[in-house]
């Protein structure tokens, strides 16, 4: 049986911003990017650190696309663990640096000005 | 001992971190430094900060990244956590928060102190960091203890600080500075420093930190990233002082010495032990002293655990630890506040007995440092000296 | 003061301007510029960290000279410095990214070295002003620095190429920069190596054991182009390119003439790995296409001792003013210094003018009116 808990207003967080909250005593970060919201535990895999206090921001990529010479990506996407620096996509809960590792991510719904996480 | 009826808590278990660090900057040092020194000390305040790269007291002098990891291609951590602690309340509360009950302090500038050619700038330095952790970090019974910094540059120096620190409680070893050192430690010169610290019962910490030199193993130019370097920089500073120490007798001529190397995390020492072993057939006339294969002094070793290694099969490094006989001497360390900090249940969580757990998180501590007191909570369970 | 009567335009052919990360980003562009507007590390003169760090390990004496220098940040700082130092025209280089030879990742050298010379050219070089600048290549990526010359080449303003010395690897002279030397003669550029006091552990940099900022003083610049020198010359890679210059700056000169008379000496029995100095030809023959400089010039007790050395390196015609400002060693008096000197009048004209005005290719550079007295 899931539970919707308010989160924020969705006037609260910018495009660009997250904060990280307490829901049934579980810490997640909120992120807004552009016009979606994204939830994630507040636990890196690493080492249990504040995962979502991290800075938000691009990543440095190669592939043969960029003729694997470093690249910035996923401008305002990628969250970096501030304890060792693991770093997550957050729309995917992805790490980049292990690709067996996803974070399961809590959904998200925006009802009028209310934005919920589901439990 | 009292039976448990429960599992083993981190908060249950005596945590002792072999290598935490204090911030020694120059304005920190320059209420205790010698006179003449002090308007070098003062000169700093003009200087741009950066971390842990201080041209003219701690110079990084790398290529791949003056704060790990790496400045030419941006860390996406930023400066995210400040990486320092300033003060004893400081690091009382910090490592509370991670259940740590003991801490051990190492400098933060000051080790790369080895690396300052001017000697009669390092003994000053030496002798201003002993005096500023005597006024500002044991001035209470905080659970705090530190090490007395050995410099190369001037062994009858080190000797002097040994002799002068070597009676109080709250200093538990001898630190040797091993980055951009030149020779390594096993040299005859630093005798001396031997002979002291075990005439004091005080063990000597090995501890290195990325920096460059022209001396192997610091000579690194070679890389571009900061991830080569800090991948082999401190184990192989640690196998080479080893290897220098092996090869003087230092275990043999100082047997009640006790040897601890650190932040080089575990997976080294089988490597180097079996290597050892394995030439020892064929050479040991080159390493006449020992009368036994090199390994039996290095089971003797202590190891401390940082960073400590995570393989996805938490059960392979047990396994190491049990190949190099670690049950004894392995010691927990956090590293704190640094970049690469453990927290505590990265070692806490291995797979392994309660009992190792008691050992490693602290009770082989004590054995490697018998002046430290055991914390009031947890006297009647610790005993010092006690065999678990 | 004597240098007002001068009639013809003073050139100094070494100073060095101040650069700030900020300033470099917009000439930046892909991932490096993203890294520059990123990179929070504080600007200390001669030192920028990751690219090009100053290495100091002795402490900050009393009479340390490195602190709290005086730089210029733009030309109209750097024009009033070259009106008091008496000069008319300069030739400059980079303040902060002397150590770009360090690192061995080509790709961000070559990113790193376009940038500047972007930089440069936009925001230094003012030819009618008489400020003109050196093109700094990539030791990483012979045939990108090669392309990166023949662009600045037709762009007004370029007049030098420099050679990052410190800790290259392999030094320069070798066959690896042959696009380098290429390119360079066949735009008339001549080639300046550049250096700087260094500790890092490239040879001849390991400089960790002495235990004075004095020592290092010493040593390092004039051992960093020795061993550039002696390479240069036993590759052969002056002998291949024999319209190439090479300016060897920031060491005096005194020390060329026995190490002339030490490679034609040895030379005599090894000369099969040097095919291009056969029959008569002998390696100090290489003085044809070698320049020093000013800075500093030797003050032997007895100024027939610097007449007599002037005339064996034949140096009326090899020798360039430099003040290699704003170096805490610069002289600021040279102008006056090259004036005393025991040497024909028409020898001084030449260092302080001719010379460079020839090999950098500079006719159009005039004498100022009003120098400051």
């Amino acid at each position: 049986m899931s539970t919707e808990y308010i989160v924020a207003h969705s006037d609260e967080l910018q495009p660009g911003q997250r904060k990280v909250i307490k829901v049934r005593g579980i810490e997640i970060g909120l992120f807004r990017i552009g016009d979606e919201y994204h939830a994630l535990p507040n636990i890196c895999t690493h080492q249990f650190g504040p995962l979502c206090a991290g800075k938000v921001g691009p990543a440095i990529m190669a592939d043969e696309n960029s003729n694997w010479g470093p690249e910035f990506r996923y401008d305002g996407e990628v969250v970096c663990c501030p304890w060792h620096g693991l770093e997550f996509h957050v729309p995917t809960g992805q790490c980049l640096a292990f690709p067996e590792t996803r974070l399961r991510k809590y959904t998200v719904k925006v009802e009028g000005d209310e934005v919920k996480i589901v439990l | 001992m009292a039976t448990r009826t429960k599992r083993l808590t981190l908060n249950d278990t005596l945590v002792v971190d072999v290598d935490v660090h204090a911030h020694d900057t120059p304005e920190a040092l320059t209420p205790y430094i010698d006179a003449e020194w002090r308007p070098v000390l003062e000169k700093f305040r003009d200087v741009p900060r950066r971390y842990l790269d201080l041209g003219g007291y701690s110079a990084y002098n790398s290529i791949q990244g003056a704060k790990l990891p790496g400045v030419s291609l941006p860390s996406p951590r930023g400066n995210s956590r400040i990486e320092i602690v300033y003060t004893a309340e400081q690091m009382r509360r910090e490592l509370d928060d991670f259940s740590i009950d003991v801490g051990i302090i190492f400098p933060d500038h000051h080790l790369r102190i080895a690396g300052l050619p001017n000697a009669n700038y390092a003994k000053a330095l030496s002798r201003a960091y002993h005096h500023w952790l005597k006024e500002e970090w044991f001035h209470e019974d905080n659970d705090l203890y530190g090490v007395i910094i050995a410099i190369p540059q001037d062994v009858e120096e080190a000797v002097r600080e040994i002799e002068r620190w070597g009676n109080d409680e709250r200093f538990v070893g001898v630190f040797l500075p091993t980055c951009e050192m030149y020779p390594l430690w096993g040299h005859r010169k630093f005798d001396p420093i031997y002979e002291a610290a075990q005439r004091y019962d005080l063990p000597v910490f090995l501890h290195a930190v990325a920096g460059m030199s022209s001396g192997f193993p610091y000579n690194l130019e070679a890389f571009t990233t900061a991830i080569s370097t800090h991948t082999i920089a401190h184990s192989f500073a640690m196998m080479a002082h080893m290897l220098s120490m092996m090869e003087t007798g230092v275990p043999v001529r100082y047997p009640d010495l006790r040897i601890c190397f650190c932040e080089a995390g575990l997976t080294w020492v089988p490597f180097l032990r079996m290597r050892v072993d394995k030439e020892f057939n064929e050479n040991r006339y080159q390493w006449p002293h020992f009368n036994d294969r090199p390994s039996k002094w290095i089971k003797k070793f202590y190891f401390a655990t940082q960073p400590v290694e995570e393989p996805e099969n938490k059960q392979d490094l047990v396994d190491i630890i049990r190949i190099y006989d670690g049950d004894d001497t392995t010691v927990f360390a956090s590293d704190w506040p640094h970049h690469d900090f453990d927290h505590p249940r990265a070692v806490f969580d291995l797979p392994v007995s309660e009992v190792s757990k008691r050992k490693i998180m602290g009770a082989n501590a004590l054995k490697l440092m018998p002046r430290i007191k055991i914390p009031v909570k947890y006297q009647d369970v610790y005993k010092q000296g006690e065999t678990l | 003061m004597t240098h007002n009567t001068l009639d013809y335009p003073v050139i100094d052919v070494d100073v060095h301007i101040h650069e700030t990360t900020p300033d470099l980003v917009e000439f930046a562009d892909g991932t490096l510029r993203r890294t520059l507007e990123l990179d929070r590390s504080v600007e200390n003169y001669l030192d920028t960290p990751g690219l090009s760090p100053l290495t100091a390990y002795d402490p900050p004496l009393s009479d340390d000279p490195q602190r709290n220098a005086r730089v210029a940040r733009d030309t109209g700082e750097l024009r009033s410095v070259l009106d008091e130092l008496g000069v008319d025209a300069a030739i400059v280089y980079t303040g902060r990214l002397l150590g770009t030879a360090i690192r061995h990742d080509p790709a961000f050298a070559v990113d790193i070295t376009q940038t500047y010379n972007r930089y440069l050219q936009a925001r230094w070089l003012r030819p009618d002003e008489g400020i003109y600048g050196a093109i700094l290549v990539a030791a990483q990526d012979a045939k990108a620095s090669a392309r990166e010359i023949e662009r600045c080449a037709a762009e007004p303003g370029f007049a030098a190429v420099m050679l990052p010395m410190a800790s290259v690897y392999p030094l320069w002279g070798h066959a690896d920069y042959e696009p380098i030397y290429a390119a360079a003669e066949a735009a008339g550029l001549p080639l300046v190596l550049q250096g700087y006091t260094h500790v890092f552990p490239v040879f001849p940099y390991q400089m960790q054991q002495f235990d004075t900022a004095l020592a290092k003083q010493v040593l390092a610049r004039p051992f960093g182009v020795m061993a550039n020198f002696v390479n240069f010359v036993t590759t052969g890679a002056l002998a291949r390119h024999p319209k190439l210059k090479v300016v060897l700056a920031e060491c005096g000169f005194s020390w060329l003439l026995p190490m002339l008379w030490r490679l034609d000496s040895q030379h005599q029995w090894l000369r099969e790995e040097t095919p291009f100095y056969s029959g008569d030809a002998k390696p100090s023959d290489v003085m044809q296409q070698i320049y020093v400089t000013t800075h500093r010039l030797e003050e032997p007790k007895n100024p027939q001792t610097l007449a007599a050395l002037f005339s064996e390196l034949n140096l009326a015609e090899h020798m360039l003013f430099a003040t290699d400002w704003p170096r805490y060693d610069a002289d600021v008096e040279g102008v006056e210094r090259v004036l005393n000197l025991p040497v024909p009048t028409e020898a001084k004209r030449k260092i302080l003018s001719d010379n460079a005005r020839a090999i950098f290719k500079l006719p159009q550079v005039t004498r100022r009116a009003k120098l400051t007295t």
